[in-house]
Protein backbone atom coordinates (compact mmCIF):
# COMPACT_ATOMS: atom_id res chain seq x y z
CA UNK A 1 0.00 0.00 0.00
CA UNK A 2 2.72 2.46 0.85
CA UNK A 3 4.85 1.47 -1.96
CA UNK A 4 1.83 2.08 -4.02
CA UNK A 5 1.43 5.64 -2.97
CA UNK A 6 5.30 6.04 -3.16
CA UNK A 7 5.06 5.04 -6.68
CA UNK A 8 2.20 7.18 -7.47
CA UNK A 9 3.87 10.13 -5.52
CA UNK A 10 6.75 9.92 -7.99
CA UNK A 11 4.77 9.30 -11.35
CA UNK A 12 3.27 12.61 -10.31
CA UNK A 13 6.32 14.39 -9.58
CA UNK A 14 8.08 13.24 -12.94
CA UNK A 15 4.67 15.04 -14.75
CA UNK A 16 4.82 17.90 -13.23
CA UNK A 17 8.61 18.04 -13.67
CA UNK A 18 8.07 17.13 -17.32
CA UNK A 19 5.57 19.97 -17.77
CA UNK A 20 8.01 22.54 -15.77
CA UNK A 21 10.71 21.92 -17.91
CA UNK A 22 8.64 21.70 -21.76
CA UNK A 23 7.32 24.88 -20.04
CA UNK A 24 10.65 25.69 -19.67
CA UNK A 25 12.17 25.13 -22.96
CA UNK A 26 9.40 26.25 -25.39
CA UNK A 27 9.64 29.94 -23.21
CA UNK A 28 13.60 29.69 -23.82
CA UNK A 29 13.14 28.69 -27.21
CA UNK A 30 11.29 31.17 -28.22
CA UNK A 31 13.47 33.90 -26.88
CA UNK A 32 16.15 33.13 -28.73
CA UNK A 33 16.07 35.61 -31.64
CA UNK A 34 15.32 39.38 -31.58
CA UNK A 35 12.51 38.40 -33.86
CA UNK A 36 11.00 36.39 -31.07
CA UNK A 37 12.14 38.55 -28.15
CA UNK A 38 10.18 41.41 -29.42
CA UNK A 39 6.62 39.39 -29.88
CA UNK A 40 4.18 40.25 -27.00
CA UNK A 41 3.40 37.42 -24.26
CA UNK A 42 0.71 36.55 -26.11
CA UNK A 43 2.36 35.99 -29.95
CA UNK A 44 5.13 34.57 -27.44
CA UNK A 45 2.86 31.85 -26.39
CA UNK A 46 1.14 31.17 -29.96
CA UNK A 47 5.05 30.77 -31.29
CA UNK A 48 5.85 28.41 -28.70
CA UNK A 49 2.94 26.41 -29.55
CA UNK A 50 4.14 26.51 -33.22
CA UNK A 51 7.56 25.45 -32.23
CA UNK A 52 6.59 22.35 -30.43
CA UNK A 53 4.81 20.90 -34.04
CA UNK A 54 6.59 22.74 -37.17
CA UNK A 55 10.04 21.34 -38.45
CA UNK A 56 12.73 23.15 -39.56
CA UNK A 57 13.39 21.94 -43.68
CA UNK A 58 17.00 21.51 -43.34
CA UNK A 59 19.77 21.20 -40.49
CA UNK A 60 17.65 19.83 -37.71
CA UNK A 61 15.10 16.63 -38.05
CA UNK A 62 13.44 17.43 -34.87
CA UNK A 63 10.43 20.33 -34.31
CA UNK A 64 12.04 23.19 -33.78
CA UNK A 65 11.57 23.64 -29.98
CA UNK A 66 13.60 20.60 -29.79
CA UNK A 67 16.20 22.46 -32.03
CA UNK A 68 16.09 25.43 -30.69
CA UNK A 69 17.29 23.66 -27.38
CA UNK A 70 20.70 22.60 -28.83
CA UNK A 71 23.36 24.09 -27.61
CA UNK A 72 24.28 26.17 -29.88
CA UNK A 73 21.13 26.06 -32.58
CA UNK A 74 22.25 25.31 -35.79
CA UNK A 75 22.14 28.90 -37.83
CA UNK A 76 19.65 28.10 -40.57
CA UNK A 77 16.86 26.96 -37.54
CA UNK A 78 17.29 29.78 -35.62
CA UNK A 79 17.09 32.03 -38.94
CA UNK A 80 13.72 30.16 -39.65
CA UNK A 81 12.70 30.32 -36.04
CA UNK A 82 12.74 34.53 -36.42
CA UNK A 83 10.42 33.88 -39.61
CA UNK A 84 8.09 32.22 -38.02
CA UNK A 85 7.96 34.46 -34.95
CA UNK A 86 7.31 37.38 -37.97
CA UNK A 87 4.39 35.49 -39.15
CA UNK A 88 3.28 34.88 -35.67
CA UNK A 89 3.28 38.40 -35.24
CA UNK A 90 1.26 39.19 -38.22
CA UNK A 91 -1.33 36.89 -37.02
CA UNK A 92 -0.87 34.07 -39.18
CA UNK A 93 -2.28 30.13 -37.33
CA UNK A 94 0.41 27.37 -37.27
CA UNK A 95 -1.27 26.15 -40.17
CA UNK A 96 -0.45 28.86 -42.51
CA UNK A 97 2.88 29.17 -41.50
CA UNK A 98 3.62 25.80 -42.08
CA UNK A 99 2.15 26.13 -45.40
CA UNK A 100 4.61 29.27 -45.82
CA UNK A 101 7.67 27.12 -44.82
CA UNK A 102 6.99 25.10 -47.33
CA UNK A 103 7.12 27.63 -50.14
CA UNK A 104 10.24 28.65 -48.51
CA UNK A 105 11.91 26.22 -48.88
CA UNK A 106 10.67 25.49 -52.49
CA UNK A 107 12.39 28.75 -53.34
CA UNK A 108 15.26 27.15 -52.55
CA UNK A 109 15.25 23.79 -53.07
CA UNK A 110 12.60 23.06 -55.38
CA UNK A 111 11.88 19.82 -57.49
CA UNK A 112 12.74 19.62 -61.25
CA UNK A 113 14.94 21.48 -63.38
CA UNK A 114 15.93 25.36 -63.40
CA UNK A 115 15.20 27.35 -65.08
CA UNK A 116 18.04 28.46 -67.71
CA UNK A 117 18.35 32.78 -67.31
CA UNK A 118 20.93 34.75 -69.07
CA UNK A 119 22.39 37.24 -66.79
CA UNK A 120 23.75 39.97 -69.30
CA UNK A 121 26.73 42.04 -67.18
CA UNK A 122 25.60 45.27 -68.35
CA UNK A 123 22.60 44.99 -65.95
CA UNK A 124 23.93 43.38 -63.38
CA UNK A 125 24.95 44.97 -60.00
CA UNK A 126 26.97 43.84 -56.66
CA UNK A 127 30.19 41.00 -57.01
CA UNK A 128 30.35 39.13 -60.07
CA UNK A 129 32.38 35.92 -57.60
CA UNK A 130 28.92 36.07 -54.90
CA UNK A 131 27.99 33.06 -54.46
CA UNK A 132 24.29 33.49 -55.36
CA UNK A 133 23.39 35.07 -58.46
CA UNK A 134 19.75 36.51 -58.33
CA UNK A 135 17.88 37.61 -61.73
CA UNK A 136 15.02 39.75 -60.91
CA UNK A 137 12.29 39.99 -63.79
CA UNK A 138 10.71 43.56 -63.92
CA UNK A 139 9.25 46.40 -65.29
CA UNK A 140 9.89 49.83 -65.73
CA UNK A 141 6.00 51.01 -64.56
CA UNK A 142 5.65 48.16 -61.96
CA UNK A 143 5.41 49.97 -58.55
CA UNK A 144 6.13 46.63 -56.51
CA UNK A 145 9.70 46.57 -58.89
CA UNK A 146 10.82 49.65 -57.71
CA UNK A 147 10.37 48.73 -54.36
CA UNK A 148 11.87 45.46 -54.82
CA UNK A 149 14.50 46.05 -57.65
CA UNK A 150 15.95 49.51 -56.15
CA UNK A 151 15.60 47.72 -52.52
CA UNK A 152 17.92 44.52 -53.57
CA UNK A 153 20.08 46.63 -55.64
CA UNK A 154 20.74 48.84 -52.02
CA UNK A 155 21.32 45.38 -50.39
CA UNK A 156 24.08 43.77 -53.41
CA UNK A 157 25.89 46.89 -53.42
CA UNK A 158 25.74 48.15 -49.55
CA UNK A 159 23.83 46.08 -47.59
CA UNK A 160 23.50 42.55 -45.96
CA UNK A 161 23.67 40.93 -49.39
CA UNK A 162 27.08 42.68 -50.73
CA UNK A 163 29.85 39.78 -51.36
CA UNK A 164 26.60 37.34 -50.74
CA UNK A 165 24.41 38.16 -54.06
CA UNK A 166 25.05 39.27 -57.83
CA UNK A 167 21.35 41.18 -58.85
CA UNK A 168 21.00 40.61 -62.38
CA UNK A 169 17.77 42.42 -63.87
CA UNK A 170 15.99 41.22 -66.81
CA UNK A 171 13.23 43.76 -68.55
CA UNK A 172 9.48 42.29 -68.59
CA UNK A 173 7.16 44.55 -69.68
CA UNK A 174 3.88 44.40 -68.56
CA UNK A 175 1.17 44.96 -71.65
CA UNK A 176 -1.26 46.30 -69.32
CA UNK A 177 1.18 49.39 -67.77
CA UNK A 178 1.36 51.94 -69.85
CA UNK A 179 4.99 52.98 -70.80
CA UNK A 180 6.10 49.98 -70.01
CA UNK A 181 7.57 49.18 -73.85
CA UNK A 182 9.12 52.78 -74.26
CA UNK A 183 10.66 52.25 -70.39
CA UNK A 184 12.04 48.74 -71.25
CA UNK A 185 13.55 50.27 -74.60
CA UNK A 186 14.94 53.01 -72.41
CA UNK A 187 16.53 50.72 -70.15
CA UNK A 188 18.33 48.75 -72.79
CA UNK A 189 19.48 51.78 -74.08
CA UNK A 190 20.90 53.00 -70.71
CA UNK A 191 22.31 49.69 -70.69
CA UNK A 192 24.14 49.84 -73.77
CA UNK A 193 25.62 53.18 -73.02
CA UNK A 194 27.26 51.38 -69.41
CA UNK A 195 24.48 53.36 -67.44
CA UNK A 196 22.05 50.83 -66.72
CA UNK A 197 21.67 51.08 -62.65
CA UNK A 198 22.34 54.85 -62.44
CA UNK A 199 19.59 55.69 -65.22
CA UNK A 200 16.93 52.35 -63.82
CA UNK A 201 17.27 53.97 -59.94
CA UNK A 202 16.66 57.43 -61.48
CA UNK A 203 13.82 55.77 -63.54
CA UNK A 204 12.25 54.53 -60.23
CA UNK A 205 12.95 57.56 -58.29
CA UNK A 206 10.43 59.58 -60.50
CA UNK A 207 8.42 56.94 -61.09
CA UNK A 208 4.87 58.80 -60.39
CA UNK A 209 6.22 61.77 -63.08
CA UNK A 210 6.85 59.05 -65.81
CA UNK A 211 6.36 60.69 -69.43
CA UNK A 212 8.06 58.95 -72.56
CA UNK A 213 9.52 62.37 -73.40
CA UNK A 214 11.11 62.14 -70.17
CA UNK A 215 13.18 59.52 -70.65
CA UNK A 216 16.05 61.29 -72.63
CA UNK A 217 16.10 64.24 -69.89
CA UNK A 218 16.55 61.60 -67.62
CA UNK A 219 19.44 59.95 -69.66
CA UNK A 220 20.71 63.47 -69.24
CA UNK A 221 20.11 63.47 -65.83
CA UNK A 222 22.75 60.33 -65.25
CA UNK A 223 25.08 61.81 -67.37
CA UNK A 224 24.63 59.89 -69.98
CA UNK A 225 25.00 60.98 -73.87
CA UNK A 226 21.96 62.46 -75.37
CA UNK A 227 21.99 62.39 -78.70
CA UNK A 228 23.43 58.45 -78.38
CA UNK A 229 20.44 57.30 -76.18
CA UNK A 230 17.89 58.81 -78.32
CA UNK A 231 19.60 56.98 -81.33
CA UNK A 232 20.03 53.56 -79.37
CA UNK A 233 16.05 54.19 -78.70
CA UNK A 234 15.26 54.51 -82.17
CA UNK A 235 17.04 51.04 -83.39
CA UNK A 236 14.77 48.24 -83.90
CA UNK A 237 16.76 45.92 -82.46
CA UNK A 238 16.83 47.26 -79.57
CA UNK A 239 12.99 46.45 -79.51
CA UNK A 240 14.21 42.86 -80.72
CA UNK A 241 16.18 42.21 -77.23
CA UNK A 242 13.26 43.58 -75.41
CA UNK A 243 11.17 41.20 -77.17
CA UNK A 244 13.71 38.02 -76.29
CA UNK A 245 14.03 39.07 -72.80
CA UNK A 246 10.33 38.81 -72.76
CA UNK A 247 9.94 35.83 -74.67
CA UNK A 248 13.08 34.08 -72.20
CA UNK A 249 10.26 35.03 -69.07
CA UNK A 250 7.75 33.51 -70.63
CA UNK A 251 9.86 30.42 -70.89
CA UNK A 252 11.12 30.43 -67.58
CA UNK A 253 7.00 30.46 -66.57
CA UNK A 254 7.47 34.51 -65.24
CA UNK A 255 3.36 35.81 -64.96
CA UNK A 256 4.08 38.71 -63.38
CA UNK A 257 6.35 41.27 -62.30
CA UNK A 258 9.25 41.12 -60.21
CA UNK A 259 9.73 37.16 -60.64
CA UNK A 260 12.80 36.47 -58.59
CA UNK A 261 15.18 32.92 -59.79
CA UNK A 262 17.69 32.44 -57.09
CA UNK A 263 20.68 30.43 -59.02
CA UNK A 264 17.61 29.54 -61.34
CA UNK A 265 14.94 28.40 -58.97
CA UNK A 266 11.97 30.19 -58.62
CA UNK A 267 11.17 32.64 -55.83
CA UNK A 268 8.01 31.70 -54.75
CA UNK A 269 8.14 32.68 -51.14
CA UNK A 270 6.57 35.97 -49.59
CA UNK A 271 6.55 39.43 -51.15
CA UNK A 272 8.05 41.20 -48.71
CA UNK A 273 11.58 42.62 -48.76
CA UNK A 274 12.96 41.74 -45.58
CA UNK A 275 11.68 38.29 -46.01
CA UNK A 276 13.34 38.41 -50.04
CA UNK A 277 16.85 39.16 -48.59
CA UNK A 278 17.06 37.12 -45.65
CA UNK A 279 15.83 34.06 -48.16
CA UNK A 280 19.05 35.33 -50.15
CA UNK A 281 21.14 35.33 -47.01
CA UNK A 282 19.91 31.38 -46.74
CA UNK A 283 20.44 30.69 -50.21
CA UNK A 284 24.31 32.86 -50.00
CA UNK A 285 25.52 30.82 -46.83
CA UNK A 286 23.74 27.34 -48.26
CA UNK A 287 26.02 27.95 -51.28
CA UNK A 288 29.23 29.38 -49.45
CA UNK A 289 28.64 26.03 -47.56
CA UNK A 290 28.17 23.62 -50.11
CA UNK A 291 31.57 25.61 -51.85
CA UNK A 292 33.67 24.73 -48.79
CA UNK A 293 32.50 21.12 -48.73
CA UNK A 294 33.43 20.81 -52.50
CA UNK A 295 36.91 22.10 -51.90
CA UNK B 1 -45.64 69.70 -36.55
CA UNK B 2 -45.29 67.28 -33.99
CA UNK B 3 -44.12 65.01 -35.80
CA UNK B 4 -41.63 67.77 -37.91
CA UNK B 5 -39.89 68.51 -33.83
CA UNK B 6 -39.65 64.81 -33.34
CA UNK B 7 -37.43 64.78 -36.55
CA UNK B 8 -35.44 67.37 -35.94
CA UNK B 9 -34.75 66.36 -32.20
CA UNK B 10 -33.98 62.63 -33.64
CA UNK B 11 -31.77 64.50 -36.21
CA UNK B 12 -30.02 66.29 -33.51
CA UNK B 13 -29.09 63.26 -31.29
CA UNK B 14 -27.99 61.67 -33.96
CA UNK B 15 -25.06 64.43 -34.87
CA UNK B 16 -24.90 64.89 -30.93
CA UNK B 17 -23.98 61.39 -30.79
CA UNK B 18 -22.07 61.03 -33.76
CA UNK B 19 -19.78 63.76 -32.65
CA UNK B 20 -19.32 61.60 -29.41
CA UNK B 21 -17.94 58.61 -30.99
CA UNK B 22 -15.38 61.19 -33.17
CA UNK B 23 -14.10 62.83 -30.14
CA UNK B 24 -13.93 59.36 -28.24
CA UNK B 25 -12.33 57.59 -31.53
CA UNK B 26 -9.36 60.76 -31.80
CA UNK B 27 -8.84 60.79 -28.34
CA UNK B 28 -8.34 57.16 -27.73
CA UNK B 29 -6.46 56.76 -31.14
CA UNK B 30 -3.93 59.46 -29.79
CA UNK B 31 -3.91 57.51 -26.30
CA UNK B 32 -2.81 54.20 -27.81
CA UNK B 33 0.82 53.90 -28.59
CA UNK B 34 0.24 52.33 -31.51
CA UNK B 35 -2.51 54.80 -33.29
CA UNK B 36 -2.74 55.37 -36.75
CA UNK B 37 -1.84 58.38 -38.02
CA UNK B 38 -4.16 60.72 -39.16
CA UNK B 39 -1.74 62.05 -41.86
CA UNK B 40 -0.04 59.52 -43.85
CA UNK B 41 3.98 59.71 -42.78
CA UNK B 42 5.55 57.60 -45.00
CA UNK B 43 5.44 57.39 -48.73
CA UNK B 44 2.59 55.19 -50.11
CA UNK B 45 3.63 52.13 -51.74
CA UNK B 46 2.37 49.67 -53.85
CA UNK B 47 3.60 45.98 -52.71
CA UNK B 48 1.62 43.56 -54.60
CA UNK B 49 3.22 41.77 -58.22
CA UNK B 50 1.89 43.28 -61.23
CA UNK B 51 0.62 40.35 -63.20
CA UNK B 52 -0.13 40.11 -67.10
CA UNK B 53 -3.68 40.22 -67.57
CA UNK B 54 -4.59 36.36 -69.36
CA UNK B 55 -7.05 33.88 -68.65
CA UNK B 56 -7.16 30.10 -69.00
CA UNK B 57 -7.15 28.58 -72.37
CA UNK B 58 -6.56 25.18 -72.62
CA UNK B 59 -4.26 23.63 -75.33
CA UNK B 60 -6.19 21.17 -78.10
CA UNK B 61 -4.18 18.92 -79.79
CA UNK B 62 -3.36 19.47 -83.73
CA UNK B 63 -5.45 16.40 -85.08
CA UNK B 64 -8.60 17.82 -82.53
CA UNK B 65 -11.65 17.63 -84.77
CA UNK B 66 -13.11 21.02 -83.51
CA UNK B 67 -10.70 22.93 -85.89
CA UNK B 68 -12.70 21.49 -88.61
CA UNK B 69 -15.94 22.40 -87.02
CA UNK B 70 -18.36 25.33 -88.61
CA UNK B 71 -19.01 27.04 -85.15
CA UNK B 72 -15.19 27.36 -84.97
CA UNK B 73 -13.38 30.63 -85.57
CA UNK B 74 -9.82 30.16 -86.11
CA UNK B 75 -7.17 32.50 -85.52
CA UNK B 76 -3.53 32.94 -86.26
CA UNK B 77 -1.60 34.42 -84.58
CA UNK B 78 1.84 34.48 -86.23
CA UNK B 79 3.31 37.57 -88.34
CA UNK B 80 1.61 38.70 -91.22
CA UNK B 81 4.85 37.30 -93.44
CA UNK B 82 4.29 34.12 -92.33
CA UNK B 83 0.49 34.25 -92.56
CA UNK B 84 0.46 35.74 -96.25
CA UNK B 85 3.31 32.39 -96.81
CA UNK B 86 0.85 29.68 -95.10
CA UNK B 87 -2.15 29.46 -93.18
CA UNK B 88 -5.35 27.32 -92.57
CA UNK B 89 -7.97 27.92 -94.52
CA UNK B 90 -10.58 30.48 -93.42
CA UNK B 91 -8.51 31.73 -90.69
CA UNK B 92 -8.00 35.06 -89.60
CA UNK B 93 -4.81 36.68 -88.73
CA UNK B 94 -3.82 38.59 -85.29
CA UNK B 95 -0.59 38.79 -85.23
CA UNK B 96 0.38 38.24 -81.43
CA UNK B 97 2.61 40.91 -80.17
CA UNK B 98 5.00 40.72 -77.01
CA UNK B 99 5.01 44.14 -75.85
CA UNK B 100 1.96 45.75 -76.49
CA UNK B 101 -1.36 44.71 -76.05
CA UNK B 102 -3.82 43.12 -79.02
CA UNK B 103 -5.54 45.45 -81.07
CA UNK B 104 -8.79 46.10 -79.59
CA UNK B 105 -10.87 46.04 -82.69
CA UNK B 106 -9.37 42.68 -83.13
CA UNK B 107 -11.11 41.64 -80.40
CA UNK B 108 -14.07 43.27 -80.89
CA UNK B 109 -14.32 41.11 -84.00
CA UNK B 110 -13.65 38.35 -82.34
CA UNK B 111 -16.83 38.63 -80.46
CA UNK B 112 -18.71 39.99 -82.73
CA UNK B 113 -18.01 37.19 -84.86
CA UNK B 114 -20.72 35.02 -82.67
CA UNK B 115 -18.52 31.82 -83.27
CA UNK B 116 -18.57 29.01 -80.33
CA UNK B 117 -15.13 28.35 -79.83
CA UNK B 118 -12.15 30.33 -80.71
CA UNK B 119 -8.70 28.38 -81.73
CA UNK B 120 -5.82 30.30 -82.06
CA UNK B 121 -2.73 28.60 -83.74
CA UNK B 122 0.80 29.90 -83.43
CA UNK B 123 4.17 29.10 -84.56
CA UNK B 124 4.52 26.40 -82.01
CA UNK B 125 7.89 27.92 -81.00
CA UNK B 126 8.87 28.37 -77.49
CA UNK B 127 7.07 30.85 -75.79
CA UNK B 128 4.17 30.07 -78.50
CA UNK B 129 2.39 33.11 -79.89
CA UNK B 130 -0.56 31.22 -80.45
CA UNK B 131 -0.47 30.47 -76.68
CA UNK B 132 0.04 33.41 -75.18
CA UNK B 133 -2.34 35.51 -77.65
CA UNK B 134 -5.22 32.71 -76.09
CA UNK B 135 -4.78 33.22 -72.71
CA UNK B 136 -4.80 37.47 -73.89
CA UNK B 137 -8.21 36.92 -75.01
CA UNK B 138 -9.58 34.58 -72.50
CA UNK B 139 -8.08 37.51 -70.21
CA UNK B 140 -9.78 40.17 -72.25
CA UNK B 141 -13.08 38.39 -71.39
CA UNK B 142 -13.99 36.08 -74.46
CA UNK B 143 -15.02 32.32 -73.88
CA UNK B 144 -14.12 29.09 -75.22
CA UNK B 145 -10.26 30.27 -76.61
CA UNK B 146 -7.99 27.26 -77.18
CA UNK B 147 -4.62 27.01 -79.12
CA UNK B 148 -3.26 24.39 -80.92
CA UNK B 149 -0.51 22.61 -79.05
CA UNK B 150 2.23 22.69 -81.70
CA UNK B 151 1.03 25.53 -83.84
CA UNK B 152 0.55 25.31 -87.59
CA UNK B 153 3.72 22.53 -87.50
CA UNK B 154 2.13 20.38 -85.84
CA UNK B 155 -1.17 21.15 -88.04
CA UNK B 156 0.60 20.20 -91.08
CA UNK B 157 2.38 17.32 -89.66
CA UNK B 158 -0.63 15.54 -88.74
CA UNK B 159 -1.88 16.86 -91.95
CA UNK B 160 -3.92 19.31 -91.72
CA UNK B 161 -5.42 20.92 -94.27
CA UNK B 162 -4.45 24.55 -95.78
Amino acid sequence: MVMKRLANDWRRLLIFGAGLGALFSASASVAQTPACDALSPKDRAAAAQAFETLHPYDECDQTFARCLSEKPPKPLVLRLASDVCRMVREGQTVLQIERALEKRERSLHPVGKRAVVSADSAMAAGDENAPVTVVVFACARCPFCKVVVSGLYREVTQGRLRGKARLVFRPFPIKDHPGSTEGGLALLAAARLGGFWPYLLHLYENFDTFCPKLLADWAAAVNLPREEFEQAMSDPGLRENLVASKQEGLRCGVKATPTLFIDGREYVYENQLPVMIDVLEEAAEAASAAQDTSR
Amino acid sequence: MNALNQGWVALRDAVIITLIAVVVGLLSNELREDGIPLVQQTEYQILVPCPETVGEAPALPPDDPALREPGTLLIDARPAADFSKDHMEKSRNVPYDYLMPTDPSAVTDILKSGARRVVVIGDGSDPDPGEHLAKELSGKGIRNVYFVRGGLPAIRAVGGRP
